[in-house]
């Protein structure tokens, strides 16, 4: 074995947190041991692993503290390649492991033992590149349809016309009927299945959750996902890098700025293209402005899975007044397409601090009104008091992120602890963290992080001095040979950007990691030995949105 | 004794939320009765692409076809050019589709000439959909007038 | 009473029944579309007729031309007949209510113990919808509607054998005469609570709601139904909201006692009265659990009601009954 000899190349000379790394990583017999500089590529260590070392490390990082990131696969043509992405919570250092097989015999072990959040990613993986995950009990499609027999995002695949075979289409749904009775057999005399979805009121888009039910006790379910799956991933590759940005719009319809920043801030990180001051002022100012109409859409749907309505029209009243700012300054309600490298893609309008200073005004009224009526409200406390509770190390183990994980006593906020805009750091706002990990605790921390978002709207909108809202940058751009991973906080946790580029004007490959997917993940063990009530309580807290997940 | 204490909080909350609830009975309403009222549109709205056209029918457009070139969604499916008796480039074709347009406004930034705008038409309409292709040069919008098979209300 | 006058008398009843029945479920789906309206901060219905009134009306017309959907694998005698079976008792129930001395179709002496009795016979429709719609969903709302109805069924006719330990009667003009000086939700303010809560609960409404919980039952035990059948079950629904105001006005807010007006305007005052808090309860409150809406139930107002009865039985009685 050659690895057994492995080599530390290093560029950079790392600080004593960053040597205990990479001794450990040292120790794990990984090939190519790497400390990359973080500004430049959003990857601290670099490392190569094989079939065999790769349990071994990552059961090594699980118990260093590690979170897993993000699973995603790359056509290397020929060749295919595993990226696993792993953060710890308490200090910024990104690790990167790859694995390397083969097109012809794709087979690598899974992690799901050591990580229950690598279940959906290795199924992604699986579906998208035909890397054969060994050990995996599930390894059906995840976002395509069972019966598919081809891997889209490789490079030889190019959208060829699909058959449907028509006699397989009921035998999937016995089988995993039958999965998921197993272990359960000595209830099996009374128990049904439930189909809650695609179209259900409560599924917030078009979600499918099989569930094992007996009587009002729920045994177990399984999410099935895809049903708005577009293939975003497969359209970067054919777009240049501007044109990939209205297709950013359009992964979280609750929050398409968060995702036009995360976009810009990748490119500026591949590029580095700066941004200027006005620019990033406005850009705190307009998506945390965005982060409070994602909240207040998630209040207002989340109390109609409750069974209140009237919460839910005043929420979306709020919206409304929010959304018309949106439309007066980037000149689409939802579909924005306003924050572009190097800065915003047009000026804010003249009355534009005016008008959110009276939006600042009237949710400050308006916020303790929903405290009165939702959250205090003793109906509201019974429902999410104690249910769908996620342990820390769960919450660690299923790679949550956002107010999730938050809810769930981790303090960890991207905004703070992954600086990608640097008035965060200079403003004063708190990391909202709740310590019980349930539903209520979720709730408390979105509704905390909405007054820490007005908060931080106000300083921004003094920080917006005179200047160019947009660096001077050549319309069309290429991007240097490399790879990169930008992160950051839109309203529902972790949007992660990866970009292997090539040089030219498009992507070679562009990888999204979306809060939502681990984010759900989770849900299908919260599950087991709740109500059917609760499962929809549960969904409503963690806030899916079913786009995002399936791209 | 906290329990009963909880107890009578918990009773507490919910006359408290009818309070409120009650209290909203007399604020004012926020319905905007469309479309007997309309909606504003912003100024900076991106609506249905147009040319700019002066009074006599002018227009800038060069036929460069950046803007059909930087189209993310292949919205512009004709662009024909030719040459004119100056021997400059002008469109003699030029659609836009606006079932495949996302609004995004690339083409308008792109212009070099700033011959396209968006127009600030935020309800058009049509069941027809042939009429989403549209000619720009004849400067065709969609609007209500253009097609009779709408039958939206207006007093 | 001659036979042709007993004919007469019962076809003006029922035609005063019917017609009742339908201009109050059209004028409640107006109330309730307008209340959460006003507190919503919208308009509610304002194109048909005047101020909407007309609309209920032509939702009403919609669902009577809709398409009577019968799904293949449903047990089509009873899924025919729940519809039917859930209405039945709505008329019934009307029937029974007197709106002031002496007006009314009959004021039967044991009119209270009637009214429970009857009303119940709606949860057989309701089960057997849930029942033969083989699905999944109505199941589990039949069944939720079946179990909370006859919990909250006990409290509610003990808090009602405090009023009639009162009044000496179980006939609706007693209790209300009884009610002349003092009304009993002064007197009796526990038995109130409980009787009004329980209503709510009878009446499958917010926060007890549960059988029909959209987020999670779809539409609970009417998913399958279409057209006027579904339009049955709303009827029912909506004159058991009328029917069980209407029982705590006569039985707690004295009726038709009142000065200046007529006494069957105050009756219908009190009602509408009462069935604007029930909507304005609707439109304030999340939903409970289904296990949480039994424990309130058996460990909270089951005790109370036995308590209630018992102290007041002291109280009133010296202990001994009769």
């Amino acid at each position: 074995m050659s690895d057994s000899e492995t080599t530390v190349a290093l560029e950079i000379k790392p600080t004593a947190y960053q040597q205990q790394l990479l001794d450990l990583l040292s120790s794990l017999h990984l090939a190519g041991i790497q400390l990359s500089d973080f500004s430049k590529t959003g990857v601290d260590f670099d490392a190569v692993a094989n079939s065999e070392t790769l349990p071994a490390a990552a059961s090594a990082l699980r118990d260093n503290g590690f979170a897993l990131d993000c699973i995603l696969g790359i056509d290397r043509n020929p060749g295919l390649e595993a990226v696993y992405l792993f953060r710890p919570f308490a200090d910024g250092a990104r690790v990167r492991i790859r694995a390397q097989v083969a097109p012809d015999r794709a087979l690598l072990p899974t992690i799901t033992g050591i990580y229950s959040g690598a279940d959906w990613y290795e199924r992604e993986v699986h579906d998208m590149f035909g890397i054969v995950f060994e050990g995996h009990s599930h390894l059906r499609p995840l976002l395509l349809p069972h019966f598919t027999n081809f891997h889209p995002l490789r490079k030889n695949f190019h959208g060829s016309p699909i058959v449907i075979p028509e006699d397989t289409v009921e035998i999937p749904e016995v089988d995993l009927q039958a999965a998921m009775k197993l272990g359960q057999t000595d209830r099996t005399h009374r128990d049904f299945f439930l189909n809650m979805g695609p179209q259900h009121p409560s599924t917030h888009g078009v979600l499918r959750i099989l569930l094992h039910v007996e009587g009002e006790e729920v045994l177990g379910g399984r999410c099935h996902l895809g049903y708005s799956h577009r293939g975003t991933e497969k359209l970067a590759e054919k777009k240049q890098y501007v044109q990939i940005l209205p297709y950013t719009d359009r992964m979280d319809y609750l929050a398409p700025l968060n995702y036009n920043w995360g976009y810009a801030a990748l490119l500026e990180r591949a590029t580095g293209i700066e941004s200027t001051p006005r620019a990033e002022a406005i850009r705190v100012a307009i998506g945390e402005l965005a982060r409070v109409s994602s909240h207040l859409v998630w209040l207002g749907t989340f109390m109609l899975d409750l069974g209140a309505i009237t919460p839910f029209l005043f929420c979306f009243e709020d919206r409304e007044r929010i959304l018309t700012v949106f439309e007066r300054a980037t000149g689409q309600r939802m579909t924005t397409s306003y924050i572009v490298v190097g800065g915003v893609r047009n000026d804010v309008y003249d009355g534009f601090i005016q008008d959110v200073r009276d939006l600042l005004d009237y949710m400050r009224k308006r916020l303790p009104e929903y405290d009165r009526l939702v959250m205090t409200n003793e109906i509201f406390l019974q429902r999410t008091r104690g249910v769908g509770v996620i342990t820390a190390q769960q919450a660690r183990d299923q790679g949550v992120t956002g107010p999730v994980l938050r809810g769930s006593g981790v303090d960890f906020d991207l905004r703070r602890d992954e600086p990608y805009c640097p008035l965060y750091q200079e403003l004063k706002w708190n990391v909202v963290v709740e310590q019980e990990g349930d539903c209520l605790a979720r709730s408390r921390v979105r509704m905390r992080e909405m007054d820490e978002s007005l908060n931080l709207i106000e300083q921004a909108l003094e920080r917006i001095e005179e200047g160019p809202y947009r660096a001077k940058i050549p319309r069309n751009f290429k991007v240097n040979a490399g790879e990169y991973y930008s992160a950051t906080e839109g309203p529902r946790g972790m949007v992660g950007w990866y970009l292997v580029a090539d040089g030219s004007m498009t992507p070679y490959r562009l990888k999204v990691r979306v809060p939502s997917f681990p984010n759900l993940q989770v849900v299908e063990s919260l599950i087991p030995h709740s109500r059917v009530a609760d499962v929809v309580a549960i969904l409503g807290s963690v806030d899916v949105v079913i786009p995002e997940i399936d791209r | 004794m906290s329990e009963k204490r909880g107890f009578f909080k918990g009773v507490w909350s919910l006359i408290s939320g009818l309070g409120f609830t009650f209290k909203t009975i007399f604020r004012p309403t926020v319905t905007v009765r469309y479309p007997k009222e309309k909606v504003p549109v912003a100024p900076a709205f991106r609506g249905p692409v147009r040319l700019i056209t002066d009074e006599t029918e002018q227009h800038k457009c060069v036929a460069c076809l950046a803007c059909q070139r930087i189209c993310p969604t292949n919205a512009i499916p004709v662009l024909s050019v030719a040459k004119n008796e100056l021997n400059k480039n002008v469109p003699v074709d030029f659609v836009i589709d606006d079932a495949l347009c996302c609004y995004c406004g690339l083409c308008v930034e792109v212009c070099p000439t700033e011959a396209l705008e968006h127009s600030k038409v935020n309800d058009a309409v049509t069941s027809n959909p042939v009429n989403l292709r549209r000619m720009i040069l004849q400067n065709q919008l969609i609007t209500e007038d253009n097609d009779p098979n709408i039958s939206l209300r207006r007093k | 009473m001659s036979i042709v006058e007993i004919i007469i008398r019962l076809i003006i009843a029922f035609g005063a029944v019917f017609t009742f029945v339908a201009l109050n479920a059209l004028f409640l789906v107006w109330l309730e579309r307008k209340v959460s309206a006003l507190i919503q901060q919208r308009l509610g219905p304002t194109e048909v007729g005047p101020a909407g009134l007309l609309q209920t009306l032509a939702d009403a017309v919609k669902l009577m031309g809709k398409e009577l959907i019968t799904p293949t694998a449903v047990s089509r005698t009873v899924f025919f007949l729940a519809p039917i079976i859930a209405f039945l008792p709505a008329p019934l129930l009307v029937a029974a209510i007197p709106i002031a001395k002496g007006v009314g179709v009959s004021d039967l002496n044991v009119g209270a113990l009637y009214i429970l009795a009857i009303s119940n016979i709606a949860l057989l429709g309701i089960l057997m919808a849930g029942w033969s719609s083989n699905n999944k969903y109505s199941l589990l709302g039949a069944m939720r509607a079946v179990a909370q109805n006859i919990s909250y069924e006990i409290p509610m006719l003990l808090s009602l054998l405090a009023i009639i330990l009162m009044a000496g009667s179980m006939k609706f003009s007693d209790i209300v005469k009884a009610q002349e000086t003092v009304p009993f939700v002064l007197l009796q303010p526990v038995a109130f609570i409980i009787y009004f809560i329980c209503s709510i609960a009878e009446s499958n409404r917010t926060p007890f709601d549960i059988p029909e919980a959209e987020s999670e039952l779809v539409a609970g035990y009417h998913t399958e139904f279409t057209g006027m059948r579904f339009a049955l079950f709303f009827l029912a629904e909506y004159t058991q909201v009328f029917v069980l105001s209407a029982i705590v006005t006569l039985l707690f807010l004295g009726g038709w006692n009142g000065p200046l007006l007529p006494p069957a305007v105050w009756f219908f005052l009190k009602t509408y009265l009462v069935i604007f808090v029930v909507m304005w309860l609707r439109w304030t409150y999340p939903r409970l659990r289904s296990d949480q809406l039994m424990n309130f139930n058996w460990k909270m107002l089951l005790p109370a009601a036995i308590l209630n009865l018992l102290i007041s039985s002291v109280i009133y009685r010296g202990g001994f009954p009769g």
